[in-house]
């Protein structure tokens, strides 16, 4: 198991391009018969409020390296030929793209569930926080236990 | 005992500070202690710090009350993360 570029993270500001996220990713690679990919966007409404924008802050440096363990614990699940997990912060608004997860390998389950798996785990380890900016004021986003329980069904059997 | 102190999200609203360097009285030896001793600041530090749910990492690791701090260690604290 390796982090080299085929498994890399990003903490950015900056939007993210798809198309030109999935080319770049693949650049050179024979060998992924199967590439899924994950985009996380920002709502317009969230718990009964509309949203008119999203602030999000991490912990830089501690949100980095856990977006690295959740790769590395996906690799020691599937056979990945590679993973890219792109996280923004900073002032977002609905539509706007917050996460990006990109997998590949030889077939499609070992991609698709661990593109599944790695975003299970970013909800409910990396270090980042929203804050929502509501007509009635700003209100900090609470963790869900829907997210926890999203991650524990990884570990039933562990 | 120096340590470094870094405060998140809603609880860095709450008490008004993102990050400081504090000294430690002698008696301060693990998180739960620390936590005491910045409760007795106020009454603001004492109501963000004791509202559940309270989330610590120790040197970038998540941590618990029990954990025992180091010399120049970075304590961070916040609530739940809300990413993805």
């Amino acid at each position: 198991m390796t982090t080299n570029k085929a498994f890399s993270v990003c903490v950015q500001t900056e939007p993210f391009d798809l198309g030109l996220e999935y080319n770049q990713f693949l650049v050179g690679d024979r060998s992924a018969g199967a590439v899924a990919s994950f985009v996380g966007r920002v709502r317009e409404t969230n718990d009964d409020q509309s949203i008119k924008q999203l602030e999000l802050e991490h912990y830089p440096g501690m949100t980095e390296k856990v977006m690295h363990e959740v790769l590395i614990d996906a690799q020691g699940r599937w056979p990945l030929l590679g993973a890219r997990v792109i996280h923004r912060v900073g002032a977002l608004s609905p539509g706007d793209n917050i996460v990006l997860v990109l997998t590949s390998s030889a077939h499609r389950h070992a991609a698709l569930d661990a593109c599944a798996f790695i975003m299970d785990h970013l909800k409910t380890r990396a270090t980042f926080w929203k804050k929502e900016q509501t007509p009635e004021g700003q209100r900090w986003v609470k963790g869900r236990d829907s997210d926890q329980e999203a991650q524990a069904r990884w570990h039933a059997e562990d | 005992m120096k340590i470094r102190i870094l405060y998140f999200g809603e609880l860095r609203e709450q008490v008004g500070v993102h990050e400081e360097s504090v000294d430690l009285a002698g008696t301060t030896r693990t998180v739960s202690d620390l936590i005491t001793e910045l409760t007795a600041r106020g009454s603001v530090w004492a109501s963000a710090l004791q509202t559940d749910p309270l989330r610590i990492a120790v040197n970038q690791e998540m941590a618990s009350l029990e954990a025992v701090l180091s010399p120049n260690c970075e304590v961070a604290l916040f609530r739940p993360v809300t990413g993805g």
